[in-house]
């Protein structure tokens, strides 16, 4: 279970470009995927990059699990982020330098020092969303539905329980798009949880249930 | 085998980012090499300097007045002091060639004496000491012999007395290369010799050299000597080894302070470079941090991607170094030692490497180099994940 509860976010605090990104905002997911609603600069991102670990919050609770995220130290919120999170990125977020395999491979790294192993457990990932034919190449030179495979894949790799995607098709075409879908059907039946941020419309007629939460001006409306 | 995957990873940025790192690499190797050449060729040189300075006479005495010339009595003053051995006359001074004022050392021994006999066997295993006096001949240094030949003048060279008389003297041997640090422009004649080419008289000498066994009387026998002669100038053996210490480690010092500027000019740089103008690097430490790393495994790949290039860039650059300086003999650099305005230099640079200055430059450059690349990448890792990656 993930409870959010009574989370706020402040930017720049105590300076004149202060900003209240998240407003008290609660909610808890249980089994089926929660999709986030709302406009640009409405607090979708803030409120997942604060499930995903990448941040505090200013103020309230976030528990994944029997975990109290928003209090971890640094050190143990990054192996939470390792092991415990798939974090799929609206841009991606590849290192453009190095090929999908390597891309891939990424997360595994500080958990496993065996690199056979975590290139099989890459293999297997890519094999999931069908990207393995490009596991030499470059990232730079894949298109953006090959990009966003990369990236799904990456999130994969750690078996992680809690799936994270901020505006994961907004860069993709139909089919992609589609095919995207498929995949959060199946992470879902597996029982994984997911989370999505998305404006999207899409979403609102998925073949699986899921909750759908709207989120304006950093609070959920009821 | 399992083989590690941080050190996979480690590799594979270090290959595929090394445009990154050329332009530090290449700058690094240009400054190592040459701080590294100079301190090579200052060591040896000081180091065989040493050498052949052990070699020498305890004492040297020679004249402090415009008249060089001292007569037999000082020699036997010298003498009876007691403690004193090993006694040795010389005659030296310097000879010009007529052409663009270049000019030679001219030194008169006695053959027969002990210790010149024995520092001419040490030079030349087989030589016949009664044939070297048994007609008017010389030993020269090999860039007199060059300077003579390109003169025409093959297997001797007449000499213009102050007489106004001309004496033909014949070069005999040649001295080894290994000798031109001391005696580049020397030339070795028996003493009679020398003194009709210099014009001194008839058991007139220029120096007198002793040694002195018992370290401790040293500065007994100086006093003594000054207490005896108000004239003279004595320079003993520790002084000589001292003055080439200060010398070189001025050489040195300025060559240390230079290498330091530019070190932290180029360390600026790359601190700028990487605070700042590498925003693809703040993405990545970023991405990094998002999947998981924590700080400590982006300093542990930062640390070691940036000794992995410092320790490469010192390895090459002393490398290229240890070729210039002792393969092909420091061209152009060593005139910074030796200067060009008499006889041109040819040394054989006997390979000395001094390991604690080589540990001094590695701590000088690396660790400014570490910290320039490190420091900007701690703060990046240190700021949130999603600050990072905008």
């Amino acid at each position: 279970m993930i409870e959010i509860s009574q989370v706020y976010k402040t930017y720049n605090m105590g300076t004149e470009s202060e900003f209240e990104a998240l407003k008290g905002v609660s909610f808890t997911v249980r089994d089926k995927p929660v999709i986030l609603k709302g406009v640009s600069g409405s607090g979708k991102s803030t409120l997942l990059s604060l499930i995903a670990g990448f941040e505090k919050p200013t103020k309230g609770k976030i528990i994944v699990d029997d975990l109290l995220v928003s209090k971890l130290p640094d050190l143990h919120l990054s192996n939470y982020r390792a092991t415990r999170v798939g974090f799929v990125f609206q841009h991606f977020n590849l290192i453009e330098s190095i090929t999908v395999l390597d891309n891939i491979i990424v997360p595994l790294i500080p958990i496993y020092k065996d690199i056979e192993y975590i290139k099989t457990l890459a293999y297997r990932a890519m094999k999931r969303v069908g990207i393995e034919h490009k596991a030499h190449q470059d990232t730079k030179d894949l298109s953006g539905g090959e990009k966003q495979r990369c990236a799904i894949a990456r999130a994969l790799v750690n078996d992680a329980s809690l799936i994270v995607c901020d505006e994961p098709t907004a860069n993709l075409d139909k089919k992609n798009r589609d095919n995207f879908i498929d995949i959060i059907g199946d992470l879902h039946s597996e029982g994984k949880r997911v989370i999505i941020a998305t404006h999207d419309p899409v979403f609102e007629n998925l073949d699986f249930e899921c909750e759908i939460l709207n989120i304006k001006d950093g609070r959920i409306e009821e | 085998m399992r083989s590690s995957s941080f050190l996979y990873f480690l590799t594979l940025m270090l290959f595929k980012q090394k445009s990154k790192h050329i332009g530090s690499i290449v700058i690094s190797i240009v400054l190592i090499s040459l701080i590294s050449s100079l301190f090579f060729l200052s060591s040896s040189i000081k180091s065989s300097l040493k050498d052949t300075i052990k070699e020498q006479p305890d004492f040297v005495v020679s004249k402090s007045t415009i008249d060089k010339v001292m007569d037999s009595e000082y020699i036997d003053k010298i003498a009876s002091i007691r403690g004193v051995e090993s006694i040795n006359a010389r005659v030296y001074g310097r000879y010009y060639f007529n052409n663009k004022g270049k000019s030679a050392l001219i030194v008169g021994i006695d053959p027969f004496e002990e210790s010149n006999a024995k520092y001419l066997r040490v030079l030349f295993n087989d030589i016949d000491i009664e044939k070297f006096l048994s007609k008017d001949y010389m030993i020269v240094s090999s860039s007199v012999d060059n300077y003579l030949k390109s003169h025409f003048f093959k297997d001797s060279y007449t000499f213009k007395l102050p007489s106004g008389d001309f004496k033909r003297v014949g070069i005999y041997r040649v001295l080894p290369t290994k000798t031109n640090l001391i005696a580049n422009d020397m030339i070795i004649l028996p003493i009679d010799i020398a003194r009709e080419i210099l014009g001194i008289d008839d058991d007139g000498v220029t120096s007198i050299s002793f040694d002195v066994a018992n370290d401790a009387e040293w500065s007994n026998v100086k006093s003594l000597l000054y207490g005896s002669f108000i004239d003279i100038n004595v320079v003993d053996k520790k002084e000589i080894i001292s003055y080439y210490d200060e010398m070189f480690a001025y050489k040195q010092g300025l060559f240390l302070l230079l290498y330091i500027i530019s070190l932290v000019t180029f360390m600026m740089i790359l601190y700028q470079r990487y605070s700042s103008v590498y925003s693809v690097e703040k993405r990545d430490i970023g991405i990094l941090r998002a999947l998981g790393w924590s700080i400590k495994d982006i300093l542990r790949l930062k640390l070691s991607e940036s000794f992995i290039v410092a320790m490469s860039s010192f390895i090459i650059g002393v490398v290229i170094a240890y070729i210039y300086v002792f393969i092909f003999d420091a061209p152009l650099l060593k005139y910074i030692f030796f200067g060009m305005d008499n006889l041109s230099v040819e040394i054989e640079l006997k390979p000395y490497i001094d390991i604690g200055m080589l540990v001094s430059l590695w701590l000088i450059y690396t660790i400014p180099f570490i910290s320039a690349i490190i420091i900007p990448s701690w703060r990046v890792a240190t700021t949130s994940a999603k600050e990072a990656m905008k």
